[in-house]
């Protein structure tokens, strides 16, 4: 195993225990229902956004059969797996993002940007691989999202508030 | 779906916010206001909670008058 390897195995062992505490904070307030936290709104938004990615997975997919005709096909196995993973995710996120239904009844918003932030710099930090630099720009995607909708939602219950 | 003025104006005559109101039936802010607003159709049971808590009855609430 050389220098690379190792320098690579320990900054994807640096992210995943960044990643492992970002998922931790997500659930470490989740309801012992059977709702999971979520009221029946949300979940039928969450429904929807399932629905959205798994669709998004389809078509993808779909175009990636026509890649075979495709002669000096770009892009490695791993990527286009990575891609294909990335866009049913990001699909299900801005979904439920825009729904209001990506936080539990008694979950804050708190660092979930910052976090997304800090993780998508983290993979863009030195001359990263085209799958680091994917993985970035959808944490960096996320983080903005969750900024948008936060802003749009707290311009509307002022609005309802002063109304 | 229109607007539910009427759980609205029962919501407002009761002093409560729409936070307070989501409080007190355990969903969320965004679901109160999306019921308000006619942009979610709620079920039953939470139809009953929201009657429950704003002291009236699933007709005076919830009842479709523009026939």
């Amino acid at each position: 195993m050389n220098g690379t390897t190792i320098a690579t195995l320990a900054a994807w062992g640096i992210i995943s225990i960044f990643g492992i505490g970002f998922w931790i904070w997500l659930t470490k307030d989740e309801e012992r229902d059977d709702m999971g936290g979520y009221d029946e709104r949300q979940l039928l938004a969450r429904g929807k956004a399932n629905e959205a990615g798994l669709t998004a997975g389809v078509v993808y997919l779909f175009l990636l059969q026509l890649a075979e005709f495709w002669e000096d096909f770009p892009l490695t196995i791993q990527e286009v797996s990575i891609i294909g993973i990335l866009v049913m995710l990001l699909t299900y996120v801005t979904v439920a993002v825009w729904k209001d239904a990506y936080l539990r009844l008694r979950q804050k918003e708190g660092n979930a940007i910052g976090w997304m932030v800090f993780l998508g710099i983290m993979q863009l930090i030195g001359w990263p691989t085209l799958t680091e630099r994917l993985l970035g720009i959808s944490c960096l995607y996320i983080a903005a999202l969750i900024a948008l909708r936060r802003f749009l939602r707290k311009r509307e219950e002022r609005e309802e508030d002063d109304g | 779906m229109g607007k539910n003025l009427a759980m609205k104006q029962a919501r407002t005559r009761k002093g409560l916010s729409q936070e307070a109101l989501a409080a007190a039936v355990g969903v969320s802010r965004q679901t109160i206001n999306a019921i308000e607003k006619g942009d979610y159709n709620p079920t039953i049971k939470l139809c009953i909670n929201i009657c429950k808590v704003l002291g009236l009855t699933l007709n005076d609430l919830f009842w479709d008058t523009e026939e």
